[in-house]
């Protein structure tokens, strides 16, 4: 499915700048439809109450980290097939495998800028 | 001490860890075992593994000394705490928070300039679509049209840099993402240094404990009077509380420190 610029995006980051700064991108890039939470049990709550076309995470975060709000999703009979990108500092091997395995779309590594964020958007939905 | 006099004291340390003695009791080792006299031979072996725990010790404490003077060092002072009191001092900490309220400060200040940006955009276009539309429909002199002409052309070379100072600012706003990167590295930095030194505290403590314990492993059992007793029983008893995390504060380092000659 091509990527809708009236999609529903639901970012999740714990540092509120990063949030600021991803919804911003998202902005730029034409998407203006772009809910943010600031943890995963936050955001599992919001994708409990709405349905979301994307949901881009972080990995490090309180009470429910990024990797687990990715395995509750795709363990979720409704929302299961939401595509969700990682957005991460961590660049270790191992977590990219563990986060590949659980099912993530597409994976970014912390720093990054427009141009890559809205490469793998356009990757996920080609 | 600032950051490199710190580096200066870990090398002095590093440079420092001679065995003292250790020639002289191997070369008394050599002639005891030349000489067949098991009996000193044996004797210098001990004081050999003495001599070797004392110094390992010695390191370790000479070490924890100057990585605990170090992460003190680390600390800055912050100007507001200051005026109250010249010795409060704040961690890395201070520093995480301070960068990440820049960044949301920049943040914010984008937000804002992106807003009249965009508002100056919508007018400038206006501005264009305004004279189009007056030229297009009414009739004017040719002076009137070259003006409102250049004044199209004026309005669009502004809509054009309006863009390029959009497209500064969003790189300004992803520039900010270093920031929280940043904070993660000093962040797991800062606790992976907090975790070795106090390993390196409880090692210490460890080899205090053993050095007031070995004063009783050379007395007969007729020799350890009541006070010697309860000597041990008290350091018995700090064994016992080394085998759970002990958190000590920065005062409490010092003293430890200090009370052990380093």
């Amino acid at each position: 499915m091509p990527a809708s610029l009236d999609m529903k995006i639901l970012v999740v980051d714990d540092h509120e700048s990063m949030r600021k700064i991803e919804k911003q991108i998202l902005n730029d890039l034409g998407y203006k439809n772009v809910d943010m939470a600031d943890d995963g049990t936050t955001a599992w709550d919001l994708l409990q109450k709405s349905t979301y076309d994307f949901v881009i995470s972080d990995w490090n975060m309180p009470q429910m980290e990024g990797i687990d709000l990715l395995k509750k999703i795709r363990a979720d009979a409704r929302i299961g097939k939401t595509p969700v990108l990682l957005v991460t500092a961590e660049s270790k091997k191992e977590k990219i495998v563990e986060a590949a395995q659980a099912g993530v779309n597409d994976y970014v590594v912390k720093p990054f800028n427009a141009e890559i964020l809205s490469a793998k958007i356009s990757r996920i939905f080609p | 001490m600032n950051t490199d006099d710190n580096t200066r004291a870990i090398h002095q340390i590093m440079e420092s860890i001679k065995l003292d003695g250790f020639k002289e009791k191997t070369d008394q080792l050599l002639a005891d075992l030349e000489s067949n006299d098991i009996e000193n031979a044996l004797k210098s072996i001990n004081e050999l593994n003495d001599l070797n725990s004392r110094n390992f010790y010695s390191i370790i404490g000479k070490l924890t000394r100057g990585l605990h003077n170090a992460v003190s060092d680390l600390s800055i002072p912050s100007s507001e705490n200051q005026l109250l009191n010249d010795r409060t001092r704040v961690d890395l900490n201070y520093v995480i928070s301070l960068t990440d309220e820049a960044a949301q400060k920049t943040l914010d200040i984008s937000e804002r300039a992106k807003m009249q940006t965009q508002r100056t955009l919508e007018n400038s276009q206006a501005q264009v679509n305004l004279i189009e539309s007056h030229l297009s429909e009414n009739q004017v002199d040719e002076t009137t049209s070259k003006l409102m002409r250049q004044l199209v052309t004026l309005s669009e070379n502004s809509v054009k840099q309006i863009h390029t100072i959009n497209s500064d600012i969003s790189d300004i706003v992803v520039a900010q993402n270093f920031q929280d990167i940043a904070s993660q590295s000093l962040t797991k930095s800062l606790n992976i240094i907090k975790e070795v030194e106090s390993s390196l505290i409880s090692l210490t403590q460890y080899a205090n404990l053993l050095s007031k314990l070995a004063q009783f492993s050379n007395k007969e059992v007729s020799d350890v009077g009541s006070e010697d007793s309860e000597n041990l029983k008290t350091n018995i008893g700090q064994f016992k509380g080394l085998s759970e995390p002990e958190h000590l504060n920065q005062d409490q380092v010092d003293d430890l420190l200090s009370s052990l000659g380093f």
